[in-house]
């Protein structure tokens, strides 16, 4: 009997009283027997057989669904959940067993997930256990507790063999779909919570079991007010505020409270966590974790981004403070709780690597959070080419000698490949040793380091890096197409140009040609075999890197290409020493290929190891992100002139939420990316791609007056910005009149003060002016002068700004 | 006495920036803005400068382009120091100025140098920004003094503008035979 429809009109009035009554927990919402003869709505899913109504088997009554699995063990029975409540929870349960004969496997429950929070657009969710043991013999239950996404526009429930590699039948019965919460009892409330009891109040905290709440003005974190908690009976109790509706199921908040310990009290530990109470049974998730706090000083309990993933009863969510294990007193101040926005990527921008595509392909370094969810949204819309940060270096493919992982890597590639990237291959072999395992530059008794006088020890390296070698590029075969096979290998200070690392050290120059010659005996045909080094823009690393391709050349070792790995500064390198480069090698050795392989761009300067923008809750300013936006303009102008001679261009990372800089070299905010840690397009982003967009483009000048006599005329010139941004740090860098009519004479131009004269940040519609003064003593009326204004704005937005015959 | 006269001539310079000032027409050719060239190549404008006030000059003495330089960059050829003094105006002089784009003679507003790797194809648009200035004396007339008729130091008129970047012959020849293949295969399915 089918009785799912009826349940549902029960769902349907139980809706329409929702806001008025509570809801009904644990309310079956729909059934699934198949005792009236049909399939109950249920369909094929991923290749699987259409389901059947069969009477051979049933897990009560006499019918079930049964259904075949494609010819891969995959697929199987489905059913759209189109009806459930977004921000609901729900038992979804039913028994499978397999048909006779059919060989013990494992099956779960899972919904495919239309979200535009998924990798995609669609993820897919496992229903309680995953791999429920399955035979034939019996009926084994399968499913459990699910929650509908916020954010979901589409569901899909099917039952599925997980194991299975050929085609397998099973029957399903007695589905049940329950619900045992609603979404948190009202609508979603993203306005956040904030308490500073400066009122003299407790602003809706309260006690959680029995200690005592005292609105003081003994000491605060700001203001005179906070709160203080006495009285404690136990390392839970404390105070506690209602979040219900505040903090949502799906969705990311930012908590933050201050704390200290009363006058007297023990240093402890203390830690913010949350209560949630489902279908009557409390849960407890630590939030902020244990901190050291003491009587001495106040200590800020926070975290950026907490992601809520609890369904509870309405009314039924608590922040809370408690201590690890003691009951002392201590003061609560400035509490926060703050809404995060799904972070969502911009659709309608244009493309990085399409933009580009008519020049070469563009490529991001990436890990394994970059291949899912939005970042691997914003990955495949900007990028055709990808290489992995870390998941390809020997320390993580060959930890352990012989044994090979590429767990990570796999899943890169993989995700390459399915949307029709390239791969590039980082690294084989990184001369100075870094992030390779120590065991290769050890003999076989795992202690004593290898050397270069001991005949054997040479074999032994050679042999590690060949089979090292060996082992990768197989490995990926042809799916990464051009391999960094020596990383780093530059050293201008030796002689030799080459770094003396621990490879070096054992095998001499030789271990480039080992790592060369290996990779091209078991790289696919046409693998394109790489050098790769840092600073080559630098005249000492360049002169270094074509002695050393030249070296390689000539003694026939197999070398395609060079890498440069272009990890700038807001200051370093100039354009031209970048196209210089390019140039440089591609004049040396026509034909060879170059990459950028590693691009960034810092905030701070070369050399700057100690400016942190970040530091005591700081920002970079706005004016450097612009001033790095017409940056990446004028490298992006740049490279297109390189085209033919530069073949990839790749950035060591795609958005500032996830960049190497961060702890190079030395912990501090960076943002080197085209996108913003919120994956938002940054001004670096429009100078790749469409420099007009770049703030304070329509920077135009003009001049406003010419008065005073001759000896003394002022000509006022203005700078209007007609564009959409600040042009931050406008200034005038020269003044010069060339005479090109009239008796020679020699006008004397007085600025209005020392070069450069700073107009300063003009917002959208702003402008500013700088009056010039010009002795024309001498010189006819009739003489003509050509003007020259030389500007600058947010540095790199420069340009000269000209008139000719201008008469005094 | 002095004092008094730098008076007058302080409000005679006042009432003459407060006139209207005709602004000068100024358009440019070819009429409709667009110029095309292969990546590599150089475009330009040429323009006709109309203005009719009956006592007012007006000369040009500037441009620039405001597209996109990603593809190339301009050259303004009125800021030259070769650059002719074109004046509009009253007899002696016409009220109508003509200049082709001339790239070798650099006569024109200006010109737009395509990089060779622009992208066939590319269509830049932006405006042509022409400064010119105002004076109430002819500035080929002898008497002509700056310091007291100059009438508009600076000003601009805007044209828009585009630039396209045409693929190379043998990319033009692929397409055309790609459609001429279309063309072939449609007949064909007609004559079906």
């Amino acid at each position: 009997m089918f009785r799912s429809t009826q349940t549902w009109l029960v769902r349907v009035l139980g809706s329409v009283l929702l806001c008025a009554a509570a809801p009904m927990f644990g309310q079956v919402v729909a059934t699934y027997d198949f005792e009236d003869g049909t399939t109950d709505g249920w369909a094929s899913f991923n290749g699987a057989s259409t389901p059947t109504n069969s009477t051979a088997a049933a897990y009560t009554g006499m019918h079930s669904l049964l259904t075949t699995t494609n010819s891969g063990g995959a697929g199987g029975p489905s059913l759209s959940l189109a009806s459930l409540i977004p921000g609901a929870t729900y038992t979804i349960t039913g028994y499978l067993r397999l048909t006779s004969g059919e060989s013990a496997t494992n099956a779960n429950f899972t919904v495919k997930r239309s979200d535009p929070g998924c990798s995609g657009g669609t993820c897919y969710d496992t229903i309680g256990s995953y791999q429920v043991a399955v035979t034939a013999s019996g009926w084994a239950q399968i499913g459990g507790t699910y929650t509908v996404s916020t954010t979901e526009t589409a569901l899909v429930l099917y039952a599925q063999l997980v194991g299975a590699t050929a085609a397998q039948s099973f029957y399903l019965d007695d589905v049940v779909i329950t619900e045992i919460a609603g979404p948190p009892g009202g609508p979603q409330d993203n306005t956040g919570i904030t308490t500073n009891f400066e009122d003299g109040g407790a602003d809706g905290w309260s006690s959680r079991a029995g200690s005592t709440l005292t609105n003081t003005t003994a000491d605060a974190h700001s203001g005179s007010h906070s709160l203080l908690v006495t009285g404690r009976t136990a390392a839970y109790d404390g105070p506690q505020i209602n979040v219900s509706n505040k903090m949502y199921n799906g969705s990311q908040y930012a908590v933050s409270v201050w704390v200290k310990m009363a006058p007297g009290a023990a240093a402890d530990t203390l830690r913010v966590s949350l209560q949630v109470t489902l279908a009557g049974t409390p849960s407890y998730h630590t939030v902020v974790g244990n901190t050291a706090v003491t009587s001495g000083a106040w200590v800020n309990l926070s975290i950026p981004t907490y992601s809520m993933a609890f369904a509870y009863d309405p009314g039924k969510a608590y922040l809370y403070v408690e201590s690890n294990s003691g009951t002392q007193s201590f003061y609560v101040d400035d509490f926060q709780l703050t809404y995060t926005p799904p972070v969502t990527i911009q659709t309608t921008i244009p493309s990085i690597y399409q933009t580009l595509a008519y020049y070469f392909p563009v490529g991001a370094e990436v890990d394994s959070t970059s291949i899912s969810g939005v970042h691997a949204q914003l990955l495949a819309k900007h990028f055709n080419s990808i290489v992995s940060g870390n998941d390809m270096k020997w320390s993580s493919t060959e930890a352990t000698q012989g044994t090979f992982t590429f767990a990570n890597a796999d899943a890169q590639v993989s995700f390459a490949v399915s949307n029709s990237m390239l791969v590039r291959g980082h690294n084989l072999v990184w001369s100075t040793g870094a992030q390779t395992p120590a065991w290769v530059f050890l003999e076989a008794d795992g202690v004593t380091p290898l050397s270069a006088a001991n005949p054997a020890d040479v074999i032994l390296l050679t042999q590690r890096i060949q089979n090292h070698i060996q082992g990768v590029v197989q490995h990926f075969g042809s799916k990464v197409y051009v391999w960094d096979v020596v990383n780093e290998p530059l050293d201008p200070g030796q002689a030799d140009c080459l770094s003396h690392g621990p490879f070096y050290k054992v095998l001499g120059k030789s271990y480039i040609d080992v790592a060369l010659e290996a990779a091209r005996l078991y790289a696919p045909v046409g693998t394109q075999l790489f050098i790769n080094d840092y600073s080559t823009a630098d005249s000492n690393r360049l002169a270094c890197l074509v002695s050393v391709v030249q070296d390689l050349k000539n003694r026939g070792i197999p070398i395609d290409g060079v890498g440069h790995e272009m990890h700038n500064a807001i200051n370093y390198p100039s354009i031209g020493a970048m196209v210089n480069a390019i140039n440089t090698v591609a004049k040396a050795f026509p034909g060879i290929y170059q990459q950028i392989t590693e691009m960034d761009a810092s905030v701070y300067k070369a050399g700057d190891n100690t400016s942190n923008y970040g530091a005591n809750g700081g920002t970079v300013p706005a004016s450097v992100i612009a001033e790095q936006g017409w940056l990446y303009a004028q490298y992006f102008t740049a490279l297109r002139q390189l085209k033919g001679k530069l073949n990839a261009v790749t950035f060591w990372g795609f958005a500032d939420d996830d960049t190497w800089l961060d702890g190079f070299p030395i912990t501090r905010l960076d943002l080197p990316l085209p996108f913003d840690t919120s994956l938002q397009a940054k001004p670096a982003y429009w100078g790749i791609v469409d420099p007009t967009q770049l703030p304070g483009y329509g920077l135009a000048f003009g001049i406003r007056s010419k008065t005073g006599p001759q000896n003394a005329r002022v000509w006022t010139v203005t700078a209007g910005n007609n564009g959409s941004g600040t042009a931050y740090a406008t200034q005038i860098n020269g003044f010069t009149l060339m005479q090109v009519s009239g008796a020679a004479c020699t006008p004397a131009v007085t600025p209005p003060a020392n070069y450069p004269v700073v107009l300063g940040d003009l917002a959208s519609g702003a402008s500013a002016s700088a009056a010039f003064t010009i002795d024309f003593t001498g010189c006819s009326a009739l003489a003509r002068f050509a003007l020259g204004v030389p500007w600058s704005s947010a540095v790199y937005d420069t340009g000269t700004f000209t008139l000719g015959n201008q008469f005094r | 006495m002095k004092r008094t006269f730098s008076y007058i001539l302080l409000a005679v310079s006042f009432a003459v920036g407060m006139q209207a000032t005709p602004t000068p027409t100024i358009t440019v050719t070819p009429a409709s803005g667009t110029v095309a060239a292969l990546p590599g190549g150089l475009v330009g404008w040429g323009f006709t400068l109309n203005y009719s006030a009956p006592s007012d000059w007006v000369i040009l003495t500037g441009s620039e382009f405001t597209g996109s330089t990603v593809y190339g960059s301009y050259s303004d050829y009125l800021s030259l120091a070769t650059a002719p003094l074109y004046i509009a105006g009253p007899a002696p002089e016409s009220s109508t100025v003509t200049q082709a784009f001339n790239s070798s003679s650099q006569l024109g507003l200006g010109a737009f140098q395509f990089n060779s790797t622009a992208l066939p194809g590319a269509v830049i648009a932006g405006n042509i920004v022409i400064h010119y200035s105002v004076f109430s004396e002819d500035p080929n007339n002898p008497a002509f003094d700056p310091g007291v008729d100059t009438v508009v130091a600076d000003a601009t008129v805007t044209d828009a503008v585009k630039t396209v970047v045409t693929p190379e012959p043998g990319a033009s020849a692929l397409l055309s035979v790609g459609a001429l293949g279309l063309i072939v295969l449609r007949g064909r399915k007609r004559l079906a």
